[in-house]
């Protein structure tokens, strides 16, 4: 068998993907706190909400690729003929959870900074949090077990199944805390919401499109990088195989 | 990975369990306001500079505004947290990506060197 | 039939073995009656405040003890060695995890039928009457959740390393919903708090139920088979 081994040159497309993505995320910093007007009741912390509910967003997505890539990696894993495009919803399921629990901790790091000035408090037990903090949790847990297990295809197969069971765990527990009730700003409410139109909704669109690309983006490199780490263990097989062989 | 998420979710419980014990005294004069149930975003009025009113009811706003919170430090916290965690993320990725790429050069030139005094 | 028929030897087998033992149900019983005993110590700031997070205590115990019932369920097969031959048995894995859930969950009931009268007694509660319906359906519902997920993830988890810590960072923040449910059904139960309608939450119970069985036993089946 011989080795297929990566070619030399690292395929390199789109180096300059960061610095534009760079640019957006620097754009929308400035309209976040020179062209967005300072809103009439919070004040100046309002400010936070673009990029808060921004990565809000990024970890959403984030969370919901994982489960769906999970959830192609118990099907494939099965399946003759398709081990490669097993691999590559692994790697991907890894990469979204990743960028998930990143997104993630930003939230609930943002959150309470700007629950204290708007509600006096750093913490309320409310719907939202309480949801983030769950769903972080679980993904931790995700990525913990996929990278403690005893051998790597166990870990894998662990991880998707925690994956996939957090998909409607996810949404169930969304369903149950607004059940419970609380008092989060409703302001993207899907009915057109309460953002003002104007400089305030063109803050926001900039500072979601660029931030949800910068995701992706990172998405993209944890994908490279676990390809990478696949690709260097097969070669330290291919060369113990080698030095063995008389 | 794995070991960066175990740190993050450290930090975290500790970023958590500071900033509560610190809302701990703020918790015990006052209780916190409840929160509107839905909230609407508008911009302030900027007054035009010759009606005498509304410039001064501006200020006052203003002023109410300040004396309720002073959320400019939290402001800066926030955004200065998103860009430390979202550079030790990506920088973090690249380092060990380029180190990677490195180990992979080394183990390609051994393979290669290997195969050729086998041939030979 | 053949499944149908596997699934019931293995329970058989699980029940005939806990009747022989009866390790993991004194286990669960005795741990849940410390943990009930505790929290009325630690509530005991007078009888009100304790009536009044007694819904709390009752399902967090639960939670706690059934915690204890679900990470042995496949403690026989993994000490022998058994697992691989368990996955191979005529029913195939879906059986396996049907027969687990429905041990557990008869687990649960006989403990939930120790537990919940003593620790009324404790916390000093009378069930009013037009109440016991309500809260047996939740207890009933909260369990067959409770075992689904505890089991699968009991199942999961039991080689995994670092198991301590990963058991409350998944199995917990999933069950949240069946725990929310079950501590406001209990306290209508209880009669307490406004007079609202139960019927909403029973639904959510029984929706993740539903969503749970249904999924559940698949992830079961690719997950454990190499």
């Amino acid at each position: 068998m011989s080795p297929s081994l990566p070619t030399t040159a690292a395929r390199r497309p789109l180096v300059w993907m960061p610095y534009l993505l760079g640019a957006g995320l620097v754009a929308s910093l400035v309209f976040v706190f020179f062209v967005a007007p300072t809103e009439l009741k919070m004040g100046e912390v309002q400010r936070i909400f673009y990029f808060h509910v921004a990565s809000a967003t990024a970890a959403l997505v984030g969370f919901i690729g994982c489960a769906l890539a999970s959830l192609a990696y118990l099907v494939l894993r099965m399946m003759r003929g398709y081990e490669v495009l097993a691999r590559v919803a692994d790697r991907l399921a890894v990469s979204f959870g990743e960028v998930g629990v990143l997104f993630g901790l930003i939230v609930l790091i943002t959150g309470p900074l700007w629950a204290k000035p708007a509600w006096n408090t750093f913490w309320t037990w409310e719907p939202r949090l309480v949801l983030m903090l769950l769903t972080v949790f679980l993904f931790v847990g995700y990525l913990v077990l996929r990278g403690y297990a005893k051998t790597d295809d166990l870990g894998k197969r662990l991880a998707a199944g925690i994956a996939v069971i957090g998909g409607p765990a996810v949404y169930l527990i969304h369903v149950a805390v607004e059940m419970w009730g609380g008092n989060h700003p409703q302001v993207m409410t899907g009915q057109g919401g309460g953002l003002e139109p104007g400089p305030m909704r063109t803050t926001f669109a900039l500072s979601l499109a660029s931030l949800c690309l910068f995701a992706g983006y990172l998405v993209w490199q944890r994908y490279q990088h676990h390809r990478l780490v696949e690709q260097v263990d097969d070669a330290y097989l291919t060369l113990s195989d080698l030095e063995e062989q008389p | 990975m794995t070991r960066l998420a175990l740190s993050a979710a450290l930090a975290l419980a500790l970023v958590l369990a500071l900033l509560l014990g610190a809302a701990g005294p703020a918790l015990a004069d006052e209780a916190p306001p409840e929160p509107p149930a839905t909230t609407e975003f508008r911009s302030a009025p900027e007054p035009a500079a010759n009606d005498f009113e509304a410039l001064l009811a501006s200020c006052d706003q203003k002023l109410t505004r300040c004396e309720k919170e002073n959320g400019v430090g939290y402001l800066g916290a926030a955004y200065i947290a998103i860009w430390v965690i979202l550079l030790v993320f990506f920088v973090a990725t690249r380092m060990k990506q380029a180190r990677l790429v490195a180990e992979m050069q080394e183990l390609r030139a051994r393979l290669a060197k290997l195969t050729e005094e086998r041939a030979g | 039939m053949s499944a149908l028929r596997a699934a019931f030897l293995i329970l058989r087998k699980d029940l005939l073995v806990e009747l022989r033992t009866r390790e993991v149900l004194a286990t669960m019983v005795l741990f849940a009656l410390l943990v009930v005993v505790i929290f009325a110590f630690a509530f005991n700031i007078d009888q009100d405040a304790t009536q009044a997070v007694a819904p709390g205590i009752l399902w967090v115990t639960l939670v706690f003890a059934g915690n204890l019932g679900t990470s042995r369920v496949f403690e026989g097969e993994r000490a022998h060695g058994a697992m691989v031959g368990l996955m191979l048995t005529p029913g195939g894995p879906v059986a396996v995890y049907l027969a687990k859930v429905v041990g557990v969950l008869v687990f649960m009931l006989v403990m939930e039928i120790v537990i919940v009268p003593l620790t009324l007694m404790f916390v000093g509660i009378t069930l009013p009457p037009e109440g016991i319906g309500v809260l047996a359906l939740a207890l009933f519902l909260g369990s067959v959740g409770f075992a689904l997920i505890g089991t699968l993830f009991g199942a999961m988890l039991g080689d995994a390393r670092m198991r301590e810590l990963l058991v409350p960072l998944v199995v917990y923040p999933v069950v949240v919903p069946l725990l929310i449910a079950g501590v406001k059904l209990t306290g209508l139960a209880f009669g307490q708090g406004l007079a609202e309608d139960p019927a909403d939450w029973l639904t959510m119970m029984v929706g993740f139920d539903l969503i749970f069985a249904g999924l559940a036993p698949w992830v079961f089946a690719r997950v454990m088979v190499e």
